[in-house]
């Protein structure tokens, strides 16, 4: 049976040659199509922000000068810093459940993967307002108690004002997705097998070995699941304003919406999404290796 | 027997993990389902058990809201699900070191930038007042922020992000060969992914798609920001019966709680799609 | 060359279409690195060549464009005298083994084969038992349902063989398709593919920076360096008489002994005169001798005369047991070193640290002159 080949080719020589080139050129400009739309669309949103915040239609004037009001506006420090406390301690929280976990299962139950996965998964569907709404509920169960028992107390230490212990409970879960993320690339680059085998043979307990063997080598991993924590905390809205705490986001929404003409609110969003890019930008290069995606030669 | 201790000391290593999520998440949920099909009766005012807020919950406003929600979802899911797959793919195939890893880091914070500060930054761009709108009016002559279609506009803003962050790496785990052998025994470009690359990716791509939509219907902060109950949303309605702005009658809370189950119900829906077909694409393209 | 289809499934006469091949001076540069410099050779038909070199020699490089994956900046590509050099890779009829993880994962072993048929519209009945045939032929027999995770490296490698035949290709492409695979695997394979290469009669480059796979299975050896040429020549012709230095450094172990012209092309080295093999330089420079390990004897000498220090001469330093012959490492006067490969039985003679001297065998030997 002769093949398409002898009959295509004497043919195709000819008309192959303007082809092979148009091809090429084809692809590359699609690609920069869909990406240079796609910049337009994200880009552009935060540069009408900084517009926004930065001119005055009125006055007619350019004035960076909202951003200094962040600092200056009444409440920014106290909301800041608790703000800070909670994110401190969701991620101190987040880790120590996070770490072990994912290094034993890593190394001895691989079969659990799939689960932890999953739970890796859920918060991202779960609608913040429901668990919210349930997690109101079970408080009001702790307030109904008798005044005095356990339970009671329990329930108003989590509310502090001052500092509600029930919200770094709740991010820990909100965050898990990020962290997780992160982590996991930062275990798949490390062969966290040897490094463990080796810090064991040469007599070091679990403790040790992971402190000094394994974290440092998840440094880009950790660092990094810890600021995307940072930046959900700090972002995230819904959960603390319906319990009715006074963190950072819902302290723009309330307080700096009044003062200046809502110019307030996006420079401080604006602030923080470039603040975070870029340290996390800067900490992915932390780890040293390719932290991208291999482009895979058959041979090299 | 040594064997045995370090799986339990494994174990242990894990169970606090699972115990922790749980409760978190077991508490509320099941806070959910206790309150959520209780009601008290109008007229003894003692409480009994019921299917009744539920019934409620589909049915009148709140069954638009539902809908709703879901068109809302669906659509924007769809068109981020389809767009992060070109812009994943394009990513993948690009060669600069820095930037991709500029994406990706850029795709993680995004994703994670819902909520409020988006829907300042929308505001501010096509907003009343907003930089662009008459930009965009020249177009679109009706458009408006606090409407369906507002927020069909917004919410991609951080549901490519996502589905990017999702597909990336299965696309990254496309090996050059395949493409390469496909070419050499005699494929062209559209054979290759109608036969190859497409059956691979596909279980990738439509977990992301789960994943967006899931996403897209749990949002509640970007809603409220912009439309503050113009377009009727189940998560929004959950928060007006929360906090006494609708009055359902005696055991009103109970309806919210009930409203809040069935976005439970769908969230283990999204989940038990989502799963297998993670399972399927990481065997083939993460191994 | 052309076959046409027959009903009888006699694979030689359909599959035996050796076409002959040749690269015509390929140029290929990435950047300021040239991959390929010039770089010509030409394959009769049915032949085995491989490809040898390296890392960086550019032979994946010429491959590829073979294979239509690259374009060269200059040259052409001809098949069956037609030049192929601008046809799209998927339109050359060629077959190509990559060197791991080309299987694709979703399909099993039998769909995998099939697949080259089933793009070209073959009927699914005919496809499958083709592959079927296949698969046994490359020692898969039965395997079809398996999936590619479910194979070992060398079966991976066995069906991927099995998927390029399945195209009746003109002509084979294999790159370093065994350098992912266990030693044993390796042997086993290299014997196969070339049982099954010849069997068709198929045109087949291939790949390899293992000496010993090309040397054991090509008819010719191609050795490159920095893009062009060295030599290309049937495996005993490269052994026996490298056309360049490199070619002789390359292919087998080598040594350099320091030598003098003599008069009448003849050289003075290890106290013997021998005759000078191709390039002869003037009388009277010095020149490197290039001898191989079982081209030197030992004789022992009485450590009294070994104090003497004369050329040739030294100690044992090393031996090293290969099976049927040991290799004795002998430190000379002058503190170079030179390999000579013994039978075992006669190695025992001469124990580590005793005197001995070199007896290059009576055969004309190649000359590097120094500097």
């Amino acid at each position: 049976m002769t093949t398409i080949s002898e009959i295509e080719a004497p043919a195709a020589v000819g008309a192959a040659a303007p082809k092979r080139r148009f091809d090429l050129r084809k692809v590359r400009w699609w690609r920069v199509a869909v990406l240079g739309v796609l910049g337009v669309y994200f880009v552009v949103p935060l540069a009408a922000s900084f517009w926004f915040t930065v001119y005055d239609s009125h006055t007619r004037t350019f004035s960076l000068s909202p951003y200094g009001q962040i600092f200056s506006a009444p409440g920014f420090g106290t909301s800041v810093r608790m703000t800070v406390e909670v994110a401190l301690l969701t991620i101190v929280i987040l880790y120590a459940l996070l770490v072990p976990a994912m290094i034993a299962v890593h190394l001895r139950l691989p079969k659990l993967r799939p689960v932890l996965e999953s739970l890796a998964m859920v918060p991202l569907v779960l609608s913040p307002v429901a668990l919210v709404v349930g997690i109101q509920t079970v408080l009001g169960w702790g307030l109904n108690q008798n005044p005095g028992t356990p339970l009671f107390q329990l329930a108003v230490d989590l509310q502090n004002q001052n500092f509600p212990l029930i919200l770094p409970i709740v991010y820990v879960l909100i965050a898990l997705p990020f962290a997780y993320r992160s982590l996991e690339a930062g275990l798949r680059a490390v062969d966290l097998r040897t490094l463990v085998e080796a810090s064991r043979g040469l007599g070091a307990s679990w403790p040790v070995t992971i402190w000094r063997a394994v974290l440092p080598n998840l440094r880009t991993g950790l660092l990094s699941g810890a600021i995307l924590t940072l930046a959900l905390v700090f972002g995230e809205y819904t959960i603390s304003s319906i319990l009715q705490f006074l963190p950072f986001s819902v302290w723009i929404v309330q307080d700096g919406q009044g003062a200046t003409s809502g110019q307030l609110a996006p420079a401080v969003s604006l602030l923080s999404l470039l603040l975070s890019w870029a340290v996390l930008f800067l900490v992915s290069f932390l780890g040293g290796r390719r932290a991208v995606g291999r482009t895979d030669r058959s041979s090299s | 027997m040594i064997r045995l201790g370090k799986k339990l000391g494994a174990w242990g290593a894990v169970l606090p993990l699972l115990g922790y999520c749980a409760i978190a998440l077991g508490l509320p949920v099941w806070a959910l389902l206790w309150e959520g099909l209780q009601r008290p009766d109008p007229v003894t005012q003692k409480t009994t058990f019921t299917l009744w807020n539920l019934t409620t919950s589909w049915h009148g406003i709140y069954l638009t809201g539902l809908l709703t929600s879901l068109r809302l979802s669906l659509l924007t899911s769809v068109i981020s699900a389809v767009i992060g797959l070109f812009a994943a793919y394009a990513i993948a195939q690009s060669r600069g070191r820095y930037f991709k890893q500029a994406i990706l880091t850029a795709s993680g914070v995004l994703a994670n930038f819902g909520g409020i500060p988006l829907a300042f930054c929308f505001i501010a761009t096509i907003g009343t007042g907003g930089v662009f709108l008459s930009w965009i009016q020249n177009l679109w002559p009706s458009f408006q922020i606090d409407t369906f279609n507002g927020l069909a506009v917004v919410y991609p803003y951080f549901l490519v992000p996502l589905m990017v962050l999702t597909t990336l790496p299965a696309l990254d785990g496309l090996r050059t060969q395949w493409k390469e052998a496909s070419t050499n025994l005699g494929g062209s470009s559209w054979q290759y992914w109608r036969h190859i690359g497409g059956p691979l990716l596909l279980p990738a791509a439509l977990g992301g798609f789960v994943l967006c939509f899931g996403s897209a219907f749990a949002a509640y902060a970007t809603a409220r920001a912009l439309t503050s109950g113009t377009v009727p949303l189940v998560t929004m309605q959950i928060s007006s019966i929360l906090s006494g702005n609708v009055i359902a009658g005696a055991g009103e809370n109970n309806l919210g709680m009930a409203l809040a189950l069935n976005t439970i119900i769908i969230c283990a829906l999204m989940m038990a799609v989502y799963l297998p077909l993670r399972k399927r694409s990481a065997k083939w393209l993460e191994s | 060359m052309n076959a046409t289809a027959s009903a009888a499934p006699a694979k030689d006469a359909a599959l035996a279409r050796g076409v002959g091949l040749e690269l015509s001076g390929l140029h290929r540069s990435f950047g300021a690195a040239r991959a390929l410099d010039g770089f010509d050779l030409a394959l009769a038909p049915g032949e085995l060549v491989a490809l040898l070199g390296p890392s960086g020699c550019g032979k994946t490089t010429a491959l590829r464009i073979v294979a239509g994956f690259d374009q060269p900046d200059r040259g052409a590509v001809f098949v069956d005298g037609a030049d192929l050099t601008r046809l799209s890779a998927a339109k050359r009829d060629m077959g190509m083994v990559f060197q791991s993880y080309s299987l694709f994962p979703h399909l099993t072993a039998g769909q995998n084969v099939s697949y080259g048929p089933r793009l070209r519209k073959v009927p699914s009945g005919e496809r499958d038992k083709q592959a079927a045939e296949l698969l046994e032929l490359v020692g898969m027999a039965g395997m079809q349902g398996r999936y590619p995770h479910q194979l070992s490296g060398g079966q991976q490698q066995r069906v991927a063989l099995a998927r390029a035949l399945a195209v009746r290709p003109k002509v084979l492409l294999l790159d370093e398709p065994l350098s992912a695979l266990d030693a044993k695997v390796r042997l086993q394979l290299r014997d196969e593919i070339r049982r099954i290469q010849q069997e068709f009669g198929i045109t087949t480059l291939f790949v390899t920076h293992d000496q010993e796979e090309a040397l054991s299975m090509a008819d010719r050896v191609a050795v490159m360096k920095d893009g062009k040429l060295e030599q290309c020549a049937a495996p005993a012709e490269l052994y026996d008489r490298p056309a360049t230095a490199f070619v002789a450094e390359f292919v087998g172990t080598m040594n350099h002994l320091v030598g003098q012209i003599a008069a009448d092309r003849l050289v003075r080295v290890a106290g013997r005169e021998l005759a000078v093999d191709g390039e002869c330089p003037a009388e009277g420079t010095k020149v490197k001798v290039l001898i191989r390990p079982e081209g030197l004897d030992l004789e022992p000498i009485g450590d009294a005369a070994a104090t003497a220090g004369l050329p040739g001469e030294g100690q044992i330093l090393l031996a090293t047991f290969l099976g049927a012959t040991t290799r004795l490492t002998v430190r000379l006067g002058d503190g170079s070193e030179a390999k000579a490969d013994l039978p075992s039985h006669r190695a025992a003679e001469f124990p580590v640290g005793s005197s001995v001297r070199l007896l290059p065998a009576p055969r004309p030997v190649l000359v590097v002159a120094e500097g």
